[in-house]
């Protein structure tokens, strides 16, 4: 159950939930070009205190956060041996046998652990307070000043809510197609490469041929009711900034104006 | 080689706050060469019942002996692949588990699995595309040349390669037009009555249950609660009504008679007899 927490909505009321998703995806773009400033130690508290405070309103549980964070330790892990390897400047922290371990190794592991962690906390906010339909929605307007370069927002955001509408069919599918293998003698678990292989085989060629269809089905029914991908369209539900959304956005802009203006003073 | 089930549930995400027991305690005995209709509405537990007998899911609570072979809660069961060869499981719209490059190569894919050698798969292949009603010239097609009610066939051929003795169909005949769908029942008669198949047929249709089953096995919310021989299931209209199930157009027609003061014998399901009935009752009349 808990292996999804990655981008998965929880659907809950609070202040997070309440914010404009328009407001919420810049926001988050604020805070990650902020994430990224050389600002030091400075820098990441205001920032640190921003989320401590978004988390508060989310409503969010924390062990939630923990576990939207936890298959990122395996990579951390493996950064950490590496830089350990490869870093060899700054004061020798300490030396075992002939092995010396430099103290600029940890504090650039460190610092990757600091900014994904961050990163991953702030994204997790976004997916977690805002439905999927409405993350398309918001992503729609925000990419309609691209329209006049020529960029096909609407069809980019269509492409988006179908994909993600379709995500659970595919895997009611796939365990459907799995079950029908299975009892046609297939061992997923087990069996050679060769058998392995096959047996893969015998589950990725009926999803396509299902998937295929289903798109083609889809397609039809869409142009069916008058769809036009090109043309504007209207929607049922308007999104609309209000006053505490633009206070978000401001606050948001302040710490990444204060990290870069440690940046340049430090 | 009978079915024999005891005391089986089953519970869906079992252990977690999502836990949903799907079946309750269901004790069961179906005979070899039985043709049983296994009915009820959506989400009654139909289809959680014929995958326990397939070893797809295995019981949370209770066990069940298919052939000599058991399978029980609580413990790590072995020989799942042995037992699935025995049971032959036909979901529905099996069409959708094709995907070799031929139909000789497809219906040839499940002996294989179970270690019959390449030859006598496709020697296999080619017997079981007779059976279902399809000549030798498809087996070299690409399955996805076929029509929707030949994709059925072949898919149904694949599974009976395997020579289960006992055979589950899931709404076989779901999406086939009535010519289709009658031919597909008396391939599953003619499985039954020639090559004495266990016969298993989840199923909405009352006409094909009427007309072709031995065996009525009616479940409601987890339980089993009618299990009685086809004809004294179809005697009157009342008990489907009571089981919230619409009868069958000769039962409606038998009661439309009784209104009018004709009286039909209980054990008449053909057409053919009932016309015969209403003919004597009109000449005592007369």
């Amino acid at each position: 159950m808990n292996s999804f927490t990655l981008g998965r909505y929880i659907p809950l009321d609070s202040l997070m939930h309440r914010f404009d998703p328009r407001a919420k995806i810049v926001a988050m773009f604020l805070l990650m070009i902020a994430i990224f400033m050389p600002s030091g130690f400075m820098g990441y508290i205001g920032i640190f205190l921003i989320i401590c405070i978004g988390i508060y309103a989310s409503k969010l549980n924390l062990r939630f956060f923990w576990n939207a964070m936890k298959p990122m330790f395996f990579m951390l892990a493996v950064l950490l041996v590496i830089n350990v390897f490869v870093v060899k400047s700054g004061e020798p922290v300490i030396t075992i046998s002939n092995f010396t371990i430099y103290w600029n190794a940890l504090s650039q592991t460190g610092y990757i652990a600091v900014r994904l962690v961050l990163m991953i906390v702030i994204t997790t906010l976004l997916t977690a307070t805002t439905k999927p339909t409405d993350l398309t929605i918001a992503l729609e307007d925000l990419m309609k000043p691209l329209k006049r370069i020529g960029f096909p927002a609407n069809e980019i955001a269509m492409i988006i809510s179908i994909a993600l509408r379709f995500i659970p069919t595919l895997i009611e599918e796939t365990q459907r197609i799995i079950k029908a293998q299975t009892s046609r003698g297939v061992d997923l678990q087990e069996g050679k490469l060769k058998e392995k292989v096959m047996a893969i085989l015998s589950l990725i060629v009926p999803l396509f041929v299902s998937s295929y269809q289903r798109a083609e089905e889809l397609a039809n029914a869409m142009e069916a009711r008058g769809y036009v991908p090109s043309r504007p369209r209207t929607r049922y539900r308007q999104l609309k900034m209000v006053g505490r959304d633009f206070v978000m956005l401001a606050v948001c802009m302040l710490v990444l104006l204060s990290t870069i203006g440690i940046m340049i003073w430090l | 080689m009978p079915i024999e089930i005891r005391n089986l549930s089953h519970a869906y995400h079992a252990d977690t706050s999502l836990a949903k027991t799907a079946i309750h305690d269901i004790s069961l005995h179906i005979g070899d060469g039985e043709m049983c209709a296994l009915i009820g509405e959506t989400g009654s537990g139909k289809s959680t019942l014929v995958q326990h007998l397939n070893a797809l899911l295995l019981p949370s609570e209770g066990e069940l002996e298919i052939n000599g072979k058991c399978i029980y809660a609580h413990v790590k069961n072995t020989g799942l692949k042995a037992l699935r060869k025995e049971v032959g499981l036909v979901f529905q719209f099996p069409e959708y588990q094709l995907f070799e490059e031929t139909i000789l190569k497809d219906i040839a894919f499940g002996p294989k699995n179970f270690g019959v050698e390449a030859e006598e798969a496709e020697a296999i292949a080619r017997e079981m595309i007779q059976i279902v009603g399809l000549d030798e010239s498809y087996l070299e097609k690409s399955p996805f040349e076929c029509s929707g009610g030949e994709k059925r066939r072949i898919a149904i051929a694949g599974i009976l390669a395997m020579n289960p003795n006992v055979l589950v169909f899931d709404e076989p005949t779901a999406g086939l037009d009535p010519k289709g769908a009658k031919d597909m029942m008396e391939l599953f008669r003619k499985l039954n009555k020639e090559y004495h198949k266990t016969v298993i047929l989840v199923s909405h249709d009352m006409e094909h249950v009427m007309n072709y089953c031995d065996r009525v096995l009616v479940m409601s919310d987890g339980h089993i609660i009618k299990d009685c021989p086809v004809k004294e299931f179809f005697r009157s209209s009342d008990l489907l009504r009571k089981l919230n199930i619409n009868p069958p157009q000769i039962l409606l027609l038998k009661d439309m008679c009784a209104e009018r003061g004709i009286h039909i014998r209980e054990d008449v399901f053909t057409i053919e007899e009932c016309v015969a009935d209403i003919v004597k009752e009109v000449k005592n009349h007369e």
